[in-house]
């Protein structure tokens, strides 16, 4: 009897267009994300700028109040669920199969999933602009009573809800396809203590997604309830309490601006070392900082809470916890300056990036622990200081390290360098416009000027202005980066393998397949190296 | 794109402006004991916050001049120093605890206020204040909250529809009105006249929900009184005894 062994049907391949929209390769999901990221940190940067353009004059004549408040709440829903979320998403679905030595994630169906949910999302928030009453306006916290229906009428905010809960499904989605990939499809000899450390931020956010997403989805779908189905969770009238929703929320809030700046921190302990010729210092401190930020970001949420009425008790374990936050923030940030001490730095485009990411991100942990501290935050609690603080660690901590991470593995990813000269001016740019837009942000809070005004008392004109102007160095530092990716795609400089020379001390697998590499990522899984007693 | 020389032209007109508009904050002119123990407490904190932030940045230029590839030097190899480590995790550590213990005795001051010499009522409403002085008829809404100077006035504070903050930063007070609750805040404001304004998003024109408090010296305050009370007296208070540390856990309010 003949044994024929019936060959699976061969999978069937598209091109072109078809390829992109039914893939499954989490290398070609990657750049979907980033694609998607780029769009809307585009869209979210827009509304900075008409936010900038009312704040140049204290009258109302350029943009109307309730418009104004759809500006503000759309301009941080965009960039912090559709721009960060996803482009930390992108990279991490796109290095963390190469750098764990595997061939593609461990749901590449559920992968694509996760991608696609967000573009009905998107959608919701793009159309929420045109329908009567406009886009959501309660701010991005959509504290009630405000964000109920009757004080917030029309179905803007209800297409708000619906997306957020859509990006949430995401989030979760693609947090327990990482985790899995990460427990279960490790190279041979890759135990956890010797993973890449941006592997190790993924795994620490990705436990940090599934614990707080759900409990946004909820906090989301009771106010939804109050709103259309006349329920009162939130609602006085009702029994309900406006401060549950505000408890509810931060639950969720706080872990989220962790799981905002962890896989930067990844990027970062990749980048430094590499540019340094160091391996990186401290491995193992590290590994407990990222453990320690994930499980303390879980008991600090009240601290945005402090003049709600708490009581002492709690206004004094929350501040607390958040400055012992600092300290094993505060060993990564030691870590990466002994990874580079005594080293011999080459002051490439992503080095530079991380460089300024030290330098910005520290000072927005020192406004952060003055945060912490309860008789400083009642005094510029949901002022300016805050709008100052958050920035330099959204945009000097989270975007350096992600601009960092794409100048870095983009030769991996499209097989050319970058613009060196191109990337100097856009770091240069960008980090002088941070500085320029959000440093005299902490006077005005201290001054007295509050959050979500559409116009303001003469005294802060001045600042305001100042601060408009400098809008304009990261609009140009953004168009340079935009042209040197373009551009780079087809006229860079072919790229190695090992890209940037980094390998005889990274030993990084992603440097140790082709650029880009192929659609099965290893020809052979790579070894691990033998280890070291150190 | 604005030319440079109207924006000069506007920022002399804003310049004659600050003159006259000069803001009074709680760092520059602190105008309440709270506002100036606020001042001191963050400034003893930053005295043990910089040192570490300067290390950091610091190490980092230093780093930068001194361990160039250009300068030809081979890297080390070291990944590891315990002693540092051990360092680096303990200082921050004690600085924490450090930084706590004045700023906690500076927040029980600030929760459970002194007993006080008027106590009054502020209600939020979209887009304007209430202010209610109990056990003398006032009630004035829209217009300045008038107290008199140097004396402890508490405040309970509340809402009528939607979460609103009561923040005048000079005084060092910041409390949000919730619908629902009353929260409780209290002042001690130095003779004159400071601004602030509703600190969390209410709707369309939270911009303008401004607040002036008025002080003004006791006898100036007993003629206003007369003129605006529509009932003498005020409602004697209780005495209550000096809570220990349970009270962490009641809510705050004013004591003895």
């Amino acid at each position: 009897m003949s044994t024929e062994v019936l060959a699976a049907p061969a999978p069937k391949t598209y091109s072109g267009l078809l390829d992109w929209l039914t893939t499954t390769d989490h290398k070609k999901i990657g750049l979907l994300y980033l694609g998607f990221a780029f769009i809307n940190i585009w869209l979210g940067g827009a509304l900075a700028g008409l936010i900038r353009l009312n704040l140049f004059n204290p009258g109302w004549h350029i943009i109307a109040p309730n418009v104004y408040n759809q500006l503000i709440t759309m301009h941080a829903t965009l960039m912090i669920f559709m721009a960060v979320m996803p482009a930390f998403a992108g990279m991490g679905n796109y290095l963390i199969p190469l750098m764990i030595g595997a061939r593609d994630m461990a749901f590449p169906k559920l992968n694509a999933f996760s991608f696609w949910i967000m573009i009905p999302a998107a959608l919701m928030m793009y159309v929420s602009f045109f329908v009567p009453g406009g886009a959501s306006r309660g701010g991005w916290w959509q504290y009630p009573p405000l964000s109920t229906f009757q004080f917030m009428g029309g179905h803007g905010e209800d297409l708000w809800i619906l997306a957020v809960i859509l990006l949430g499904i995401s989030s979760v989605t693609g947090a327990i396809n990482i985790l899995v990939t990460i427990f279960d499809m490790r190279a041979p000899g890759m135990k956890l203590m010797r993973m890449p450390l941006f592997v190790w931020s993924w795994l620490v956010t990705a436990t940090m997604l599934i614990v707080a997403l759900p409990v946004l989805s909820g906090t989301m779908i009771m106010l939804l309830a109050d709103r259309l189905f006349g329920t009162g969770f939130y609602r006085p009238a009702l029994g309900g309490d406006p401060l549950l929703y505000e408890h509810l929320f931060w639950f969720f809030g706080h872990p989220e601006v962790y799981i905002m700046i962890l896989p930067g921190f990844g990027m970062m302990s990749h980048i430094v070392p590499s540019f340094a010729g160091k391996k990186v210092f401290g491995y193992k401190g590290m590994v407990y900082a990222l453990c320690a930020i994930g499980l303390l970001g879980y008991t600090v949420w009240a601290h945005h809470m402090f003049t709600s009425g708490i009581t002492p008790a709690a206004q004094i374990y929350f501040s607390i916890c958040s400055m012992l936050i600092a300290i094993p923030t505060g060993v990564k940030i030691y870590s990466w300056l002994a990874s580079m001490w005594g080293g011999a730095i080459r002051f490439t485009t992503p080095m530079l990036f991380c460089l300024g990411m030290i330098a910005l991100f520290t000072f927005g942990g020192l406004t952060g622990v003055m945060l912490a501290i309860v008789p400083f935050d009642i005094v510029v609690h949901n002022t300016y200081f805050v709008v100052g603080h958050f920035h330099y660690v959204l945009v000097g901590g989270s975007v350096m390290a992600l601009l960092g991470g794409m100048h870095f593995w983009y030769p991996k990813i499209s097989g050319r360098m970058l613009s060196e000269k191109l990337g100097h001016w856009t770091f240069w740019l960008i980090f002088i416009g941070i500085n320029w837009v959000f440093l005299p942000m902490h006077w005005l809070g201290i001054e007295g000027m509050v959050r979500r005004i559409a116009t303001y008392r003469p005294q802060f004109a001045f600042w305001n202005q100042f601060i408009s102007l400098g809008f304009f160095f990261m609009l140009f530092g953004g168009l340079l980066f935009t042209w040197n990716v373009i551009v780079s795609w087809k006229k860079g400089q072919p790229a190695q393998a090992d890209a940037w020379q980094v390998n005889d001390t990274q030993q990084a697998f992603e440097w140790m397949t082709s650029s880009p590499p192929p659609v099965h990522n290893f020809d052979e899984i790579p070894a691990m190296p033998a280890e070291e007693h150190a | 794109m604005l030319s440079f020389f109207n924006h000069a032209a506007v920022s002399a007109r804003l310049l004659a402006l600050l003159q006259e508009h000069r803001v009074t904050t709680w760092l520059t002119d602190p105008s309440s004991p709270i506002a100036l123990a606020i001042r001191s407490d963050i400034g003893h904190a930053l005295l043990i916050i910089m040192p570490f932030i300067l290390i950091a940045w610091g190490g980092l230029i230093y780093c930068i001049i001194k361990f160039r590839a250009s300068r030809g030097h081979k890297p080390a190899t070291f990944t590891h120093n315990n002693p540092l480590e051990f360092a680096w995790t303990a200082l921050p550590l004690m600085a924490v605890i450090l930084v706590m213990i004045p700023a906690y005795k500076l927040l029980h001051h600030m929760d459970y206020g002194p007993h006080p010499d008027l106590s009054i009522t502020v209600v939020g409403h979209q887009f304007f204040w209430e202010f209610k002085y109990p056990g003398y008829g006032i009630d004035r809404a829209n217009e300045a909250l008038v107290v008199p100077a140097n004396r402890n006035i508490s405040l309970h504070i509340t809402s009528v529809d939607v979460i609103h903050g009561f923040y005048v930063p000079s005084l060092g007070v910041q409390m949000d009105a919730v619908p629902g609750h009353i929260n409780y805040a209290w002042f001690n404001a130095k003779p004159g006249t400071y601004r602030g304004q509703c600190a969390m998003l209410c709707g369309r024109l939270h911009s303008k929900m401004l607040i002036t408090v008025i002080a003004l010296p006791p006898a100036q305050f007993q003629t206003w009184l007369d003129n605006h009370a529509k009932s003498g007296g005020q409602a004697a208070l209780r005495r209550r005894a000096q809570p220990g540390l349970a009270s962490l856990f009641l809510a705050p309010r004013s004591l003895s």
